[in-house]
C-alpha cells in the first residue's frame, strides 16, 4: 500500500514538471509590460525600466528565467507578486482557507444531498419523485451558476433581506483569524452574533457552488444504484429476507458508491472553476478571485503560482481519491 | 464547468450491430434504429424542437428582432417587462440601462451562441479527433507526449485554462471561443483514444491491413467512423457546455466586448442593477439556462439511442 | 399434507411491447423432505417459477395461481414482511452464479453472519461459532479464516459452498437449487452435488433441482418435472420417467445424454430453440421441433392429462396429444 502511494506520488513529478513548463511559458505569452504596469499611472523612465527589470531577472533569456523559477520552486519559492510584492506562496495560503472553507461547504452540501436524492430517484424509477430529481438535477447541471448566483441575490438579499450580499463577514465585526476558517474563527472569537453572521455570508456562495456537483452526483448515484439492484448479489439478498431497507443501506449503497467516488473526485477539481465565478459574484476574498485579480493586472508571477499550486491541489485530490476507491472496492485493495 | 460526464472507456457501440431483434426487415439502416430510439424519448425530442427554434431564431434574427440589438433609447432606460409597472409592449422584456432592447439583444445574442457553440465544437472535435487517433495509431512516445499533455491539461480547472488562454490571446469574443475549444480538447483526445485502441483490435482492421490499408485510409476510413457514435454525444454536450462557458468568459468581462449583444457579457453589464432591475439580469441567463438544457436534454436521449447498452 | 402445493401458477411480465407470459398452467405439490427435479432447456421458465415462489421477480411481474400455499399458508395473502420471514428462513435459494451471487463488497462472514442475524438471532459469539460450524459442514477448510475473505478470493466451487452454508444457516424446510453446478469446472459439479445431496438427506429438507441436465436429476431426485416454454410437458416419478418417457420432449431430452450413446462421436440433438417471448406457436408449444407432431398439434395447445404409471409409484402426467409408445422408444434407443 505505500509502495503504491510512493509510486503515484512519485508519478506526479513529470506532470508536475510539464505544468511549471506550461504555465510558464502561457503566462509569459500574455502581452503587456509588468514593470511599466507596477509603475501604474505615474510612468516611468526608461533607465529605471530597465534596472527594474534587471531586478526582477525580466531582462533575462526565457528559458534562464524559466531555470531559476524552477530552482527557486524546489526551495518553496514561488516569487514575489508584482503588486503587493508579498511572496506568492504567503498570499495563496492566506487566501486559501477562504476557498476551501467555501468549497467543503459546498461538497457537503452536494453530497449530503445529492447521494439521497439519487438513491430515492433510482429506488422508485419512473414515479414522480425520480422525475422530479432527474428533471431538477438536469437543470442544475445546465445551469449558468454566475446568474443562478445573481438570481439568488435578487430573491434573498433583495426581495426578502435575509442574506448579506458580498464578502465573508459583516465590517462591524472584527475577529481575529486563527485558522482562516470563518465559521471556526467566529466561534473562538466568543463574539455574540459573529458566527450567525458568517454562516448567512456562506449560504448563498455554498448554494451557488454546490449546484452543479449536486446535480452530477445526483445523477451519477442514480444510474449506479439502477445498475447494481440489478445484480446477482442483490438477489442474493432479497432472498436471505433482509428488509429492503437494509438492502439498500448495506448492499447496494456500498457497491453504488465506487463509481460514485469517481465523480465526486472530478467534482473537486472541477470545484476550483466554480468557484472563480462563485468568488466573483459575492466578492468572496479566496483565491478564485485572487486569480481573476491577477490575470487583469498582469501579475505573472502570482498567476503562475496559483495555477501550480491549484494543479497540485487538484492531482493530490485525486490521488486520494484514488486511494479511497481501494478501499471501499476490495477487488481492487487485493490486487495491488 | 467543463462537466465530465462519466463515459465508460469502450463504450464504443457498433451501430451495425445495434439491436438485431428490433431491426425492420430490409436494408438494416443504423439511422434509423436510432431515431426510433431517440423518438421515443419525449424529453429528448422536446429539446430538439426547443434547439430548432433557437437555431430559427438565430437565422432570422435580423428579421424576427424588433430593434437594432445597438440601437439606443435613451428616453426609456431600464424600462422593466410590459407586465410591470411602468412596461410598455413597445419593449417587450423591458430595456437596459443604456435604452436597449433586451428582447432584440437577446435574439442576436441567440445567433452569437449558435455559433460560438458550432466553432468551438467543430474545433475541438476536429484537432482533438486528429490527436487521439494519431495517438491511439502510431502509439509511442507520439502517444505519451499527446496523453501527458493532456493529463496536464486536464489538471488546471478548465475555467482557470481557459482565462490564462484569452489573457494571453486578448480578451474577445473569438478568442475566447479558441479558449474553450483548447480546454475541451481532452475529452476528444482521450475519447477518440480509447475507441482507436479497441478497435484497432478488432478483425475487420485487420482485414483492412491484410488488404494493404494505407495508415491514413486505416484511421480515416476503416476505423474512425467505427467511433463515431461517443464522439458524437460528447459534441452534442460539448456544445452546450460552450455555450456555458462563452457566457462565464463574457461575465468576467474576457469574453465578447460590449456592445457585443452576447448573453454573458449582457449579463456582466447588468450586474450593477441586479437589485434595482431583475429584468436586466433574469432573461440573458434564462436564455442560457434554457440553450443548454436543451443540448443536454438532446444529449441524453442521444446516448442512449447509440448506445442501447448503456440504456436500462 | 404437502409442504408445498401450486396450481395454476402463472407469471407474466408488463413490458413496454405489451406483457407476455413467462410462466402458464403450472401445478405442483411436493412432500416434506422430498427432493423434486425440473428439467428443461435455457428459456423454458424453471428458475422464473422459482424466483415467482421466493417473491424475488422484478417489479414488473405479475404472479396470479388459483392455489399458492407453502406450509398450510398461504403466499398469496401473506404480507410483505411475513413473507421476508418466510424466505431465507423456512424457504432459502442457492443460485447459478457464485461468483455474482455474493456480494463482492463484503467478506464472507459478513454476508454468513447477516443471514444468521437475520432470523436466528443468539449472541455475537454464538453466531459466529455457528457461521464456522457451517462453513466446516460445506467442506469448508479452515473455515474461522475464510470468514474474513472476500468472494474474489475464493474459487467458483468455495463460492457455491458459502452460498449453500447461507441457504441452510436457518435449517429451511426447502432448499431451491437454481442451476446450483451448472457454472462450475466438471470435477467441483459433483462435489457440489454430493454435498447438496447428504445434506439434504442429514437434514431431511425438501428440495428442487433445477437443472438442464437430465443426468443430474437421474441421480438425486425421486420425482421429476418437465418443463418447456413455460409450461409443464411431463411429470411423473424418476425412474419411470426415464425409463419410458412419455412426452416426445422428454425422450428428446434423454436421447442427447452421453451416456446413452457410448463410443458414438456425434450425439443427437434437438434442432430449434426454446420458442422466444414473442414467437410461441400455435398449438402444443413443442411441435415446431417435434418429430412426432400431427396436424392436430398443430390446430390447439393439449392439456396436462394424467396417465396411468405402470410401477404404480405416482401419477404420471402428460400434455401431449401422441404420448411416445414402447415402438417409438424402441427407434429412439
Amino acid at each position: 500500500m505505500l509502495s503504491f502511494v510512493f509510486r503515484k506520488l512519485l508519478m506526479l513529478i513529470p506532470t508536475l514538471l510539464g505544468i511549471t513548463l506550461i504555465t510558464f511559458t502561457l503566462v509569459h505569452l500574455i502581452p503587456g509590460d509588468p514593470v511599466a504596469i507596477m509603475a501604474g499611472e505615474r510612468g516611468i523612465s526608461a533607465e529605471r525600466h530597465a534596472q527594474v527589470m534587471a531586478e526582477l531577472g525580466l531582462d533575462r533569456p526565457l528559458w534562464e528565467q524559466y531555470l531559476s523559477f524552477l530552482g527557486n520552486l524546489v526551495q518553496g519559492d514561488l516569487g514575489h507578486s508584482l503588486i503587493s510584492s508579498n511572496p506568492v506562496l504567503d498570499e495563496f495560503l492566506s487566501l486559501f482557507p477562504a476557498t476551501l472553507e467555501l468549497g467543503f461547504c459546498a461538497m457537503l452540501l452536494a453530497v449530503c444531498l445529492g447521494i439521497p436524492l439519487g438513491v430515492i430517484a433510482g429506488i422508485k424509477r419512473g414515479s414522480i419523485i425520480d422525475h422530479t430529481v432527474m428533471g431538477t438535477s438536469l437543470t442544475g447541471y445546465s445551469m449558468p451558476i454566475f446568474w443562478w448566483g445573481l438570481l439568488l441575490i435578487i430573491f434573498f438579499s433583495g426581495i426578502l433581506g435575509w442574506t448579506p450580499v458580498s464578502g465573508r463577514l459583516s465590517s462591524s465585526f472584527w475577529i481575529e483569524t486563527p485558522t482562516g476558517f470563518m465559521l471556526i474563527d467566529t466561534l473562538l472569537s466568543g463574539e455574540p452574533g459573529a458566527f450567525v453572521d458568517a454562516l448567512r455570508h456562506l449560504v448563498l456562495p455554498t448554494i451557488v457552488l454546490a449546484t452543479i456537483p449536486l446535480a452530477v452526483i445526483a445523477r451519477m448515484t442514480r444510474s449506479s444504484i439502477l445498475e447494481v439492484l440489478g445484480e446477482d448479489y442483490i438477489r442474493t439478498a432479497r432472498a436471505k429476507g433482509l428488509s429492503p431497507w437494509r438492502i439498500i443501506a448495506i448492499h447496494a449503497l456500498r457497491n453504488a458508491m465506487i463509481p460514485v467516488t469517481t465523480v465526486i473526485g472530478l467534482q473537486i477539481g472541477l470545484l476550483f472553476s466554480g468557484a472563480i465565478l462563485t468568488e466573483t459574484i459575492f466578492s468572496w476574498p479566496g483565491i478564485g478571485k485572487w486569480l481573476i485579480d491577477a490575470v487583469s493586472r498582469r501579475d505573472y508571477p502570482s498567476l503562475q503560482g496559483g495555477i501550480l499550486l491549484i494543479a497540485l491541489i487538484v492531482m493530490v485530490v485525486n490521488l486520494i481519491v484514488d486511494l479511497l476507491y481501494g478501499l471501499i472496492n476490495p477487488r481492487i485493495r487485493h490486487h495491488r | 464547468m467543463t462537466q465530465v460526464t462519466p463515459q465508460p472507456p469502450a463504450a464504443v457501440p457498433e451501430l451495425d450491430e445495434g439491436l438485431p431483434a428490433a431491426r425492420a426487415p430490409g436494408r438494416p439502416s443504423p439511422l434509423r434504429d436510432v431515431w426510433r430510439a431517440f423518438r421515443r424519448n419525449r424529453a429528448a425530442l422536446v429539446g430538439m424542437v426547443i434547439i430548432a427554434l433557437i437555431v430559427l431564431i438565430a437565422c432570422l434574427a435580423d428579421v424576427v428582432a424588433p430593434y437594432s440589438p445597438v440601437a439606443q433609447f435613451r428616453d426609456s432606460v431600464l424600462t422593466p417587462p410590459f407586465w410591470q409597472d411602468g412596461g410598455t409592449m413597445r419593449f417587450v422584456l423591458g430595456t437596459d440601462d443604456l435604452g436597449r432592447d433586451i428582447l432584440s439583444r437577446l435574439i442576436h445574442g441567440a445567433r452569437l451562441s449558435m455559433t460560438i457553440g458550432v466553432i468551438v465544437v467543430s474545433l475541438s472535435l476536429g484537432i482533438g479527433v486528429l490527436l487521439g487517433l494519431l495517438a491511439g495509431f502510431l502509439r509511442g512516445w507520439v502517444d505519451t507526449l499527446i496523453m501527458r499533455l493532456m493529463d496536464i491539461m486536464l489538471s488546471i480547472p478548465s475555467l482557470l485554462l481557459a482565462v490564462v488562454v484569452v489573457a494571453v490571446l486578448g480578451p474577445g469574443l473569438f478568442n475566447a471561443m479558441l479558449a474553450i475549444a483548447v480546454v475541451y480538447l481532452p475529452h476528444y483526445v482521450r475519447l477518440t483514444r480509447s475507441s482507436v485502441i479497441t478497435e484497432r483490435e478488432r478483425e475487420y482492421v485487420m482485414a483492412s491491413r491484410l488488404a494493404g490499408a494505407g495508415m491514413f485510409r486505416l484511421m480515416f476510413i476503416t476505423i474512425l467512423p467505427n467511433c463515431l457514435a461517443p464522439l458524437i454525444v460528447q459534441a452534442t454536450l460539448s456544445f452546450s457546455n460552450a455555450v456555458l462557458d462563452a457566457a462565464a468568459l463574457g461575465f468576467l468581462g474576457l469574453g465578447a466586448q460590449p456592445p457585443t449583444p452576447e448573453w454573458g457579457s449582457m449579463l456582466a453589464d447588468a450586474r450593477q442593477y441586479v437589485l434595482q432591475a431583475w429584468w436586466v439580469v433574469t432573461f440573458p441567463g434564462l436564455a442560457v439556462l434554457i440553450t443548454v438544457l436543451a443540448f443536454n436534454i438532446m444529449g441524453d436521449g442521444l446516448r442512449d439511442a447509440l448506445d442501447p447498452r448503456l440504456k436500462r | 399434507m404437502a409442504l408445498l402445493e401450486i396450481e395454476q401458477l402463472s407469471v407474466s411480465f408488463d413490458t413496454d411491447e405489451g406483457s407476455f407470459a413467462a410462466v402458464s398452467d403450472l401445478s405442483l405439490t411436493l412432500n416434506e423432505g422430498e427432493v423434486l427435479g425440473i428439467v428443461g432447456e435455457s428459456g423454458s421458465g424453471k428458475s422464473v417459477t422459482m424466483l415467482a415462489m421466493m417473491g424475488l421477480l422484478p417489479f414488473n411481474a405479475r404472479v396470479e395461481a388459483s392455489r399458492f400455499h407453502f406450509a398450510g399458508q398461504d403466499m398469496q395473502t401473506l404480507s410483505d414482511r411475513a413473507r421476508r420471514r418466510l424466505t431465507g428462513n423456512d424457504i432459502a435459494m442457492i443460485f447459478q452464479e457464485p461468483s455474482t451471487s455474493l456480494n463482492p463488497s463484503f467478506t464472507i462472514g459478513f454476508q454468513l453472519l447477516e443471514a444468521i442475524r437475520a432470523h436466528e438471532g443468539g449472541s455475537r459469539r454464538q453466531r459466529r461459532e455457528r457461521a464456522i460450524e457451517l462453513l466446516d459442514q460445506v467442506g469448508i477448510p479452515a473455515p474461522a479464516k475464510r470468514l474474513n475473505d472476500y468472494p474474489h478470493q475464493l474459487s467458483g466451487g468455495m463460492n457455491q459452498r458459502v452460498m449453500i452454508a447461507m441457504a441452510i444457516a436457518c435449517n429451511p424446510r426447502l432448499l431451491i437449487a437454481d442451476e446450483p453446478t451448472t457454472a462450475l469446472d466438471v470435477t467441483i459439479q459433483a462435489q457440489i452435488l454430493d454435498l447438496l445431496m447428504r445434506l439434504q438427506e442429514e437434514r431431511g429438507m425438501a428440495m428442487i433441482l433445477i437443472t438442464h441436465d437430465m443426468g443430474v436429476v437421474a441421480g438425486a431426485a425421486r420425482r421429476v418435472a418437465v418443463m418447456y416454454a413455460g409450461q409443464l410437458m411431463e411429470t411423473g416419478v424418476s425412474h419411470d420417467v426415464f425409463r419410458e418417457p412419455a412426452h416426445p420432449y422428454t425422450g428428446a431430452l434423454l436421447n442427447a445424454l452421453p451416456e446413452r450413446h457410448p463410443g458414438t462421436a456425434r450425439l443427437p440433438t434437438i434442432p430449434g430453440v426454446v420458442p422466444g417471448i414473442n414467437d410461441r406457436p400455435q398449438g402444443c408449444l413443442f411441435h415446431p421441433r417435434c418429430t412426432h407432431a400431427r396436424p392436430d398439434c398443430r390446430a390447439s395447445r393439449p392439456a396436462l392429462v394424467t396417465m396411468h404409471a405402470e410401477t404404480g409409484l405416482g401419477i404420471r402426467h402428460v400434455r401431449c396429444y401422441h404420448p411416445l409408445n414402447e415402438e417409438d422408444l424402441e427407434i429412439m434407443s
